[in-house]
């Protein structure tokens, strides 16, 4: 063990700063927050079961479990991440796909796709409420094209209220994940679709059969962005629909600020951390060795 | 011939695709630029009527109110993303060296960091920074910043890195130049675009912080900061021109700092 | 081997010198001179007449100087607890929206000012010191009372041949009319949630003569079965309605009659120089016209070493001579009962329906569980008005969930 130190002792001093960084200002406070969550409440209430340890219990889990606005919040915040993720990976694959070539006006072009990640969230969300309200200019859009004959009230909660946080989350961060799934395909060696064309394969057949698993490590490192930063959603939802649509970056948030209830709130935060690891871990089990390491 | 016509359908489609794609944005500008007898009516048009640059001016001329946010913001980014780049440098070269299954753990732990809610944290932090006398100054918010900064900084170097040619260093080390000689002269200046990407991206993410930038300032806010203060009062031309003023710097940027973006440098740990 | 880990030693220090440089870069320089650092919540013009024409007042007299600071209603909190618990003091005196108050006395952020309040001039109105209280002792110290008004549409009343309604019933038929006529509703009800919906829904209820906190009492149950009955005649943009996006709405004509605090008419009237945006100070209810006195209240925080100084700013800030300052040039309201100014011009007649609607001003009763009654309020009026649920049932339910909560609060 001592002669791996040894030998990697140049690599260890460069990470150094790094970790220690990391160490005081990110995994000290996520461990307090940890431990806050199962420490009993300050004075004795009706949350802190009798006969529970001293420094130990479980009781804000249970309390989380029961409680309608959690549960409610958790499956806002799955429905969110999953429908966001899909939508940045096809609208990111789509447009990788379109300005993969490296011709002038494309590389003109492409800053301007990227322009939504420079946007303060703050402010998609202020741009997002001009588009979505019951006046707004999308169902303008729509009535006069004729798509749909009455506005749709986009904040009046439900599913349409989840499409629209989604669909905002999506805009602003599209153009990373199209950043990221172009840089896999312009590594795809472009003597392999020469060699299929000259087999008489289809552009379909060649998106299917040899861009799409060639891009599967590009893929998972955007899932993995962006998943991670999906389940954490809060300033849009607050922006947009307040108290009326919990996810649990909210649900955390509002659940100290607003109700007094620290621990609860510590709580919520530890389920998400756990629920994005292991979404994280399964994921990458899943897709194993093939969709982390190029072929 | 055909083929002409092929690439004008496709050049009309992404026209098209920014047209739609960038719609939000144009809302905004446009709020920027129009009198408000102009927005206040029930069904605004969908060009801009009457132009005005009063918002821009009272804006821009207002003085210390708009200048100082624009100051601290701005410095702010540019001390997050060279601080960044300094401590994730060395840390991400060396994290390239390792075998990929090591690598990818370092990675996926150095972004357990960014798993849990940052609002979560935002506290228990803040008063660490103001225990040891960060509280409104530059050097806190960096450090806050740096927080979110150097998880994205590391993931985009360590890519950067490894998809360097081992060959060229490894000649440098036969003629007989010392490790750190050969990064210096042989890796840096040809890893400078993936450098150049992870600094704008940390400068993104600097610029458009809220929450710490909340949390920390008092005296001094930043351009997010007072554009929300706009936002809250309901005053939708001083926020719209806040929020154009925002997003001039980092389009320049990005053009500016074009030819460096190949996009390759985002695949992160992933080649081999 | 050792010439690189000497090197990388080296690089390593570099980057620790670069650290320390800018952490005494960092450092605030000591102030020479005394000062009072204050926080307050307003808009750009308030704070000009605040700066340039109140504090310099105080400061030559006291010899300091008043370092004063923007935050949110809703940041202050955090930065007080934030700066409390790391044991140092930068704010040494606040003002604050009372509607804000709980979180302040929950997290034990403020000093009981209970033996200074004989400090507080006579002329000071009884009602706003008690609306300070806490539980009996004196936590605040009243600053600025204020009261959301009507605001509405001239031309369309004009056109349809309305007048701004008084009761409960001309509202409806006013709602009605609107929506017959032009196919939308125009009338905003807040149904955003949070604050906004909650003080508009604790309003219908006085005004039913029903106890807002007992949930489901007579007047209760009016208010809501009345406002099941207004909803479909309301504007869709009710959904997104709150403090800040009612302006907005008013001014892109989407809604003809919305209430809102007078800081509206700053914006709409002197800004955008809308001038079909009127003002009038409201409706009664079944048992009369009530509405919910709002303002700014001054605290100190626990750890401030300048208590006596904040105290004698205070006194200032109450003083017949700032009052009236505060009454002439921004149309405020004044809390003492001898400030006799004249308002501005164009700022006349929507002071007349500030003042009017003050007059039939009630307190929210100080409780500190307030934002767990906002929640359930807002659920409520979710669930009973726009989801049309059974009325008694539902607040009865809400009423046991707020029951359970209370005791998380101090």
């Amino acid at each position: 063990m001592l002669e791996h130190i040894k030998k990697h002792r140049y690599k260890i001093l460069c990470i150094a700063p790094l970790l220690i960084f990391l160490l005081i200002f990110t995994f000290l406070p996520i461990a307090q927050v940890i431990i806050l969550s199962f420490q009993p409440a300050a004075k004795t209430d009706s949350v802190t079961p009798p006969g529970s340890g001293d420094n130990f219990t479980l009781a804000h889990y249970q309390d989380l479990f029961f409680q309608k606005d959690f549960r409610q919040a958790f499956f806002n915040t799955v429905f969110i991440a999953f429908l966001s993720l899909a939508l940045e990976l096809s609208l990111g694959l789509s447009f990788a796909l379109l300005l993969c070539k490296n011709s002038k006006i494309i590389r003109f072009l492409r800053p301007l796709f990227i322009l939504p990640l420079a946007i303060p969230t703050t402010v998609v969300g202020v741009m997002m409420s001009y588009l979505f309200t019951a006046s707004g200019w999308l169902n303008r859009i729509f009535l006069n094209l004729r798509i749909i004959d009455s506005p749709i009230y986009w904040m009046s909660g439900g599913v349409k209220s989840l499409l629209m946080i989604a669909l905002a989350d999506c805009w602003k961060v599209t153009p990373l994940v199209m950043l990221i799934l172009l840089a896999g395909i312009q590594s795809i060696d472009t003597s392999l679709y020469k060699a299929a064309r000259i087999d008489g394969a289809g552009s379909f057949y060649i998106f299917k059969r040899i861009t799409l698993p060639l891009l599967l490590p590009s893929i998972t490192a955007a899932v993995i962005i962006r998943g991670i930063d999906a389940f954490r959603i809060f300033a849009l939802p607050l922006i947009l629909m307040g108290q009326n649509l919990k996810v649990i970056g909210t649900f955390a948030y509002l659940e100290y600020s607003e109700f007094n209830n620290p621990y609860v709130s510590a709580a919520s935060a530890v389920l998400l951390l756990i629920m994005i690891l292991s979404a994280v871990l399964f994921y990458i089990k899943v897709v194993g060795k093939k969709g982390i390491v190029p072929a | 011939m055909k083929k002409r016509i092929r690439a004008a359908i496709f050049l009309i489609t992404i026209l098209i695709l920014i047209l739609v794609f960038l719609f939000p944005l144009y809302l905004v500008l446009k709020i920027s630029l129009s009198k408000p007898q102009d927005i206040f009516v029930e069904k605004p048009t969908y060009l801009i009527k009457n132009f005005t640059f009063e918002h821009f001016k009272s804006v821009l001329l207002s003085g210390e109110t708009f200048l100082n946010p624009l100051k601290k913001s701005l410095l702010t980014g540019i001390l997050a993303s060279i601080l960044g780049l300094l401590v994730s440098i060395p840390a991400a070269y060396s994290i390239s060296k390792f075998n990929y299954k090591l690598k990818y753990a370092l990675i996926l732990v150095i972004f357990m960091t960014r798993m849990i809610p940052e609002i979560s944290i935002a506290l228990p932090i803040t008063i660490s920074f103001i225990k040891i006398g960060l509280f409104d100054n530059i050097l806190g918010l960096t450090l806050a910043h740096l927080i979110r900064i150097l998880p994205v900084s590391c993931f985009i170097l360590v890519g950067v890195f490894s998809g360097f040619p081992d060959e060229l260093e490894r000649q440098a080390r036969i003629d007989g130049a010392s490790a750190s000689k050969a990064f210096i002269k042989v890796v840096l200046p040809l890893s400078l675009g993936g450098i150049t990407v992870a600094g704008i991206f940390s400068f993104l993410l600097s610029w458009d912080e809220f929450i710490y930038a909340s949390y920390l300032t008092l005296a001094r806010p930043t351009m997010p900061i007072k554009m929300y203060y706009y936002i809250s009062r309901g005053d939708i031309f001083s926020s719209a021109t806040y929020a154009v003023i925002i997003t001039i710097p980092v389009l320049i940027l990005t053009f500016a700092l074009q030819k460096y973006i190949k996009p390759d440098f985002l695949s992160g740990a992933i080649k081999g | 081997m050792p010439t690189k880990i000497y090197k990388n030693l080296k690089f390593n220090f570099i980057l620790l010198i670069t650290f320390l440089i800018f952490y005494f870069l960092g450092c605030q320089p000591t102030e020479k001179t005394r000062t009072l650092n204050i926080t307050m919540s307003l808009g750009e013009e308030e704070w000009r007449v605040l700066r340039e024409e109140i504090f310099p007042l105080f400061e030559k007299e006291h010899e300091i100087k008043i370092n004063s600071y923007q935050i949110e209603a809703g940041q202050l909190a955090t930065k007080l607890q934030a700066l409390l618990e790391a044991g140092r003091s930068e704010i040494d005196l606040f003002a604050q929206d009372n509607m804000e108050l709980s979180r302040l006395i929950n997290q034990d952020l403020v000093l009981d000012l209970s033996v200074y309040q004989s400090r507080i001039p006579d002329e000071v109105l009884a009602n706003l010191i008690d609306s300070c209280k806490f539980d009996g002792q004196l936590m605040f110290m009243p600053f600025r009372p204020n009261v959301q008004i009507i605001y509405y549409n001239q031309d369309a009343f004009k056109k349809y041949n309305l007048i701004p309604p008084k009761t409960w019933d001309e509202l409806l038929n006013v709602a009605k009319t609107f929506k017959e006529k032009e196919e939308q509703g125009k009338v905003l009800l807040k149904a955003f949630g949070g604050n906004p919906t909650a003080t508009q829904i604790y309003e219908f209820i006085l005004q039913a003569g029903g106890d807002p906190y007992m949930f489901d009492d007579e007047g209760c149950v009016k208010a809501f079965t009345f406002l099941k009955e207004l909803w479909p005649y309301v504007s869709e943009e009710s959904r997104r309605a709150k403090w800040d996006t009612t302006n907005q709405i008013l001014a892109e004509q989407q809604a003809y009659l919305a209430q809102n605090w007078p800081f509206g008419v700053i914006i709409l009237v002197q800004e955008y120089n809308l001038p079909f945006i009127k003002t009038y100070s409201g409706w009664s209810g079944p048992r009369g016209e009530f509405h919910v006195i709002g303002g700014d209240v001054f605290g100190i925080p626990r750890n401030t070493p300048k208590k006596e100084l904040a105290l004698e700013f205070i006194q200032f800030m109450q003083s017949k001579e700032v009052q009236e300052i505060l009454v002439s040039k921004l149309g405020w309201p004044s809390i003492r009962q001898d400030a006799y100014a004249k308002v501005s011009g164009w700022q006349e007649p929507y002071y007349q329906a500030v003042t009017t609607a003050l007059k039939k001003g009630v307190f929210r009763k100080n409780v500190t569980w307030w934002p767990a009654y906002v929640k359930y309020i807002s659920e409520a009026f979710r669930e009973i008005v726009i989801g049309e649920a059974q009325v008694e049932l539902t607040l009865k339910k809400y009423k046991e969930k707020l029951k359970k909560d209370k005791s998380l609060y101090k």
